[in-house]
């Protein structure tokens, strides 16, 4: 199914990018002669049919050559060598956070309908969907960084592990490469960078997974099943966690899966909050400035992320429903 | 004979009565006719005024969305225009996509064209041959040629004399205030905000951004050694000197590397040596009396920062490199345009498979045009240039090591890649660790030729989020910060915060308005001039009193602008205070525009065919 779905994307976010206005321009500056803009269309074959540019982006995809990230000032693959792992490691916290606080409280929440544990957790799942990020983001870095101190300023790392980590290449993924390197100082250093963009990023995805929690587990709590658990005298404890919130799971998984993909596409405003050099902030500005060779690369990324996040959501279901079975 | 006569005279004579009443009625007739057809003509005479004032006129201008400060400028246009005769002068202000945008203005469909012109080099030719020649970039945008005025942007371009130049340049100056082919709508002045304990800034409006050889901090701030930069976001597109063409990557070129000759404290004009012994001038000796040699003597006792010892090989290699890859995004067009014969006709260098560079300008040309004697480098000029030496100032007059840069392979494909991510000058800086999106570091160079920098190591980090470096320069973790201008006030309220603005930056906001409108697909209801609207100079002058010019600098940039009164900046050689601006006056604009003429001749025909086929050419 993979490839069938990546190659038609791959035809559709190829027509938007041509449709969008002239792919040479993020080659062009308001400096350049007429012959220079001519050689420009001539070098990246911006005067031949699309389906012909079609076919040398396509061929240059397989060939892992997808093009120069003007933006980044790299090869698009390098681009994202080097921006997935913050991206990664940055929605892997929140994700990690939000299944945490969403399911139990969702869960919670459920088992004391409509009483004040209840009713307050909904509300702050409303307000958690309202708030705008790059808000929330500023109030936690002017209460955590600017007036408590307790934060740090952004970025992934403190300026005095500049030399530590410059020194090596590992895998981009700070945390791992911190201990890879046996750095704990380093790991410790990583985690405080990430703990308030994920937060900040996390919000929403709380609120969500709370919300489908809550109604999926009040769905199971009206089943037979629970009632036959408890008629056998089951203690409460062991029903809720057990018998149903095993099965509530369920659809929360899917959404869970799909927030995640949503959060490895990078959270453009989290990103240039917590100058996080992340997928989000490169490709808002490859957008701008009409870097295609960037955007292709990126939504291609974001189209086999997607993929793989669904994939993933299936397995689980396998786990989570007997009835499904994989194969 | 006279009965019969007679008869038919009688006859004769009813006949004549009866014709007479036919001809009375008939020509009675066409006088009511006529009259009527008279009267119905001048009623559509007088519907077509002759002038543009009265007439009325729908034009659309274009902005690029997102950029406020070109909304803004569209808006106080409007606004002037429309009030000149409310219901007939009709403006619309529509945003456009960049890449649309540029391709509007490639096609010549933009009327009104708000840019900004930032100098490659510090000398007003640098202005005019984009603004005036009819080569020009936006001479061509405009549709504007004048051979004369060609002729004389060349001649003062070659001028050697420094006060004939200037006259020169002050003459065309007051030309092109009556010509009003631009409106000059702002020079932006310098906008810099550092911490109180910053020692040693100064603007100097030809720096990339900061100069950190001259920067300090006081004992008592923290970190004193260690100056931290928070800025937007940004990569450099290349550390090359050959390539780089942008102001982040500028900004490392200015500290890591050094030019021959470099700008004295913060005057953008005069140069003092650096990697030269003096500055070469007629008097000296350096410059030939027909302005077409300049010899340099190369500093003795000047290393890279890797000990490596400098010498005229490696100015000489630092050119030839940047000539024969011949970028055409790169700044080497400068150097080129005066040391290579026939130099537009050369393209950028390619590499065979192998990597090997097959340079289209060949190491022949370079070695007629730089020659090495002991210490010395000889430039030979196809023309006198004056320019030249402000060139050489710029950063892609820096020089490399040419031992560093063979020993990385050279000029072939690796080198290129090499260089376009190491740098190795020598300069007060050495470059650090980069990572993208993140920072730049650059470290003391030790080894430096003059006193080493105060500074030991400065932090370049980019910060998107505009509060975000305002809160790191209020906590202290940034020394200095970019804001936009629209913070000043609250700049202004930050305590330990000092603002530096006032000097004039070479930077100019303009706006074109193109003789030669390219009309194929516009829409009738918005834009009914005719193409060459603009060629006439009352028209434009009309424009340029109607636009509200105090606004638009209080406005879009808080005050921190000043009024050009034409393309030569304020500070630069060249510039004449005794040239006016266009003032704001609606009354003057009045004027104008009832003088501009609307076209006589009778094109209703054309015009209803032209619109039909517009109306097509839209449906389709």
């Amino acid at each position: 199914m993979i490839i069938p779905v990546l190659i038609g994307v791959s035809i559709i976010i190829f027509t938007l990018t041509r449709l969008a206005g002239d792919p040479a321009a993020a080659y062009i500056n308001e400096k350049m002669t007429a012959s220079q803009i001519a050689d420009v269309y001539e070098k990246y074959h911006f005067n031949e049919p699309p389906y012909v540019q079609y076919f040398y982006w396509l061929s240059g995809i397989v060939n892992m050559d997808w093009g120069w990230s003007k933006t980044a000032g790299m090869p698009v693959t390098d681009a994202i060598t080097y921006y997935l792992p913050a991206t990664f490691e940055l929605a892997l916290a929140s994700i990690v956070l939000a299944v945490g606080i969403g399911i139990a409280l969702g869960t919670a929440s459920a088992v004391k309908k409509n009483k004040p544990f209840d009713h307050t957790t909904r509300v702050v799942s409303l307000v958690g969907v309202s708030i705008p990020v790059f808000w929330l983001g500023l109030l936690l870095l002017l209460l955590f960084y600017s007036n408590l101190h307790w934060a740090p300023k952004g970025g992934r790392y403190s300026d005095s592990f500049i030399s530590a980590v410059s020194a090596q290449s590992g895998t981009g993924f700070l945390t791992i490469d911190s201990l890879l390197m046996g750095n704990l100082n380093l790991f410790a250093d990583v985690l405080w960078h990430l703990a308030l963009p994920a937060v900040t990023l996390s919000f929403a995805s709380i609120a969500l997974i709370l919300r489908m929690q809550r109604n999926s587990m009040l769905e199971v709590l009206q089943l037979d099943y629970v009632k036959t658990a408890r008629a056998k005298g089951l203690p409460e404890n062991v029903v809720i966690k057990r018998h149903a919130r095993k099965n509530a799971l369920i659809p929360t998984t899917t959404v869970v899966g799909l927030a995640f993909g949503a959060l490895l596409s990078g959270a453009v405003l989290t990103e240039s909050i917590f100058s996080w050099p992340g997928l989000g902030r490169w490709s808002a500005r490859s957008i701008l400035r009409m870097d295609t060779a960037s955007i292709l690369g990126f939504c291609l990324l974001i189209a086999f992320i997607y993929v793989i996040a669904n994939l993933v959501v299936d397995i689980m279901y396998a786990y989570l429903d007997p009835r499904v079975k994989l194969g | 004979m006279e009965g019969s006569a007679s008869a038919p005279a009688a006859k004769k004579g009813g006949i004549s009565k009866k014709l007479l009443a036919i001809i009375v009625v008939a020509v009675l007739l066409v006088a009511a006719v006529a009259a009527a057809v008279l009267l119905l003509g001048n009623q559509g005479k007088a519907q077509r005024a002759d002038n543009w004032l009265d007439e009325g006129f729908n034009l659309e201008i274009f902005y690029n969305s997102g950029n406020t400060a070109r909304q803004t400028a569209c808006e106080l246009i409007k606004e002037g225009l429309e009030s000149l005769n409310p219901g007939k002068i009709k403006i619309t202000v529509t945003p456009l996509e960049w890449s649309n945008y540029l391709e509007y203005r490639k096609t010549g469909k933009m009327a009104a064209m708000f840019l900004g012109w930032a100098p490659d080099y510090a000398d007003p030719d640098d202005y005019l041959q984009p603004f005036y020649m009819s080569s020009g970039t936006y001479a061509s945008m405009i549709g504007y040629a004048n051979e004369t005025l060609d002729g004389k942007i060349a001649a003062a371009a070659a001028e050697l004399d420094a006060d004939q130049r200037a006259a020169l340049y002050s003459e065309i100056s007051h030309d092109m205030f009556e010509e009003c082919l631009y409106l000059w709508t702002a020079q932006a002045n310098n906008f810099a905000v550092q911490k109180d304990y910053v020692n040693g800034y100064y603007y100097n409006p030809m720096y990339s951004n900061l100069y950190y050889y001259v920067l300090s901090k006081d004992a008592s701030a923290p970190e004193p050694d260690t100056f931290r930069y928070a800025t937007i976001d940004g990569n450099a597109e290349s550390f090359d000197p050959a390539v780089d063409y942008e102001t982040v990557g500028g900004e490392l070129l200015q500290n890591v590397y050094e030019t021959l000759v470099w700008y004295d404290g913060d005057s953008g004009n005069d140069l003092i040596p650096m990697l030269a012994t003096e500055v070469p001038t007629v008097e000296n000796g350096g410059i030939s009396a027909d302005g077409l040699t300049y010899r340099f003597n190369i500093r003795t006792g000047v290393e890279f920062s890797n000990g490596n010892p400098l010498t005229a090989e490696d100015v000489k290699y630092s050119f030839d490199r940047g000539l024969m890859l011949n970028d055409p995004h790169g700044p080497f067009w400068m150097y080129g345009q005066v040391l290579i014969p026939d130099y537009y006709n050369y393209g950028m260098a390619t590499f065979s498979t192998s990597g090997a560079i097959q340079p289209e300008i060949t190491q022949a040309m370079c070695d007629a045009a730089i020659w090495v004697d002991g210490n010395t480098v000889q430039f030979n000029l196809t023309q006198a240039y004056p320019a030249f030496l402000s060139a050489l100032a710029f950063n892609a007059g820096s020089i490399v090591d040419k031992e560093y840069v063979e020993a990385n392979g050279g000029l072939t494909k690796a080198g290129y890649d090499y260089m376009a991510t190491h740098m190795m000058g020598t300069g007060p800086f050495t470059l650090g660790e980069v990572a993208k999106d993140s920072f730049f570091k650059l470290d003391r160079n030790d080894n430096y030729w003059r006193d080493p920098a105060a500074l030991a190591h400065v932090i370049i980090n980019q910060v998107p989020e505009t509060n975000a470096r305002i809160l790191q320069l209020q906590n202290g973790d940034a020394d200095a910060i970019y804001v936009p201008r629209t913070q000043k006030t609250t700049i202004e309220a930050m305590e330990g915060v000092v603002l530096h603005t006032g000097l004039p930056s070479f930077n100019v906001d303009f706006m074109g308005l193109n003789q030669n409108l390219n009309l194929t697909g516009a829409n009738p209801d918005l834009t009914n001039v005719p193409a060459d609207f603009f060629a006439d100079k009352n028209v434009r002058l009309a424009f340029a009193h109607a636009f509200n010019y105090g606004v638009y600098i209080e406005q879009t940039m808080q005050g921190t602008a000043i009024q050009p009164n034409g393309v030569i900046p304020k500070g630069m050689f060249g510039y004449d205070a005794d040239v006016p601006v266009y003032e704001y006056s609606l009354e003057k604009a009045k004027e104008y525009l009832k003088a501009a003429k609307t076209p006589t001749e009778d094109t209703s025909s054309a015009t209803v065919l032209d619109e039909l086929s517009a109306a097509v050419v839209r449906l389709w």
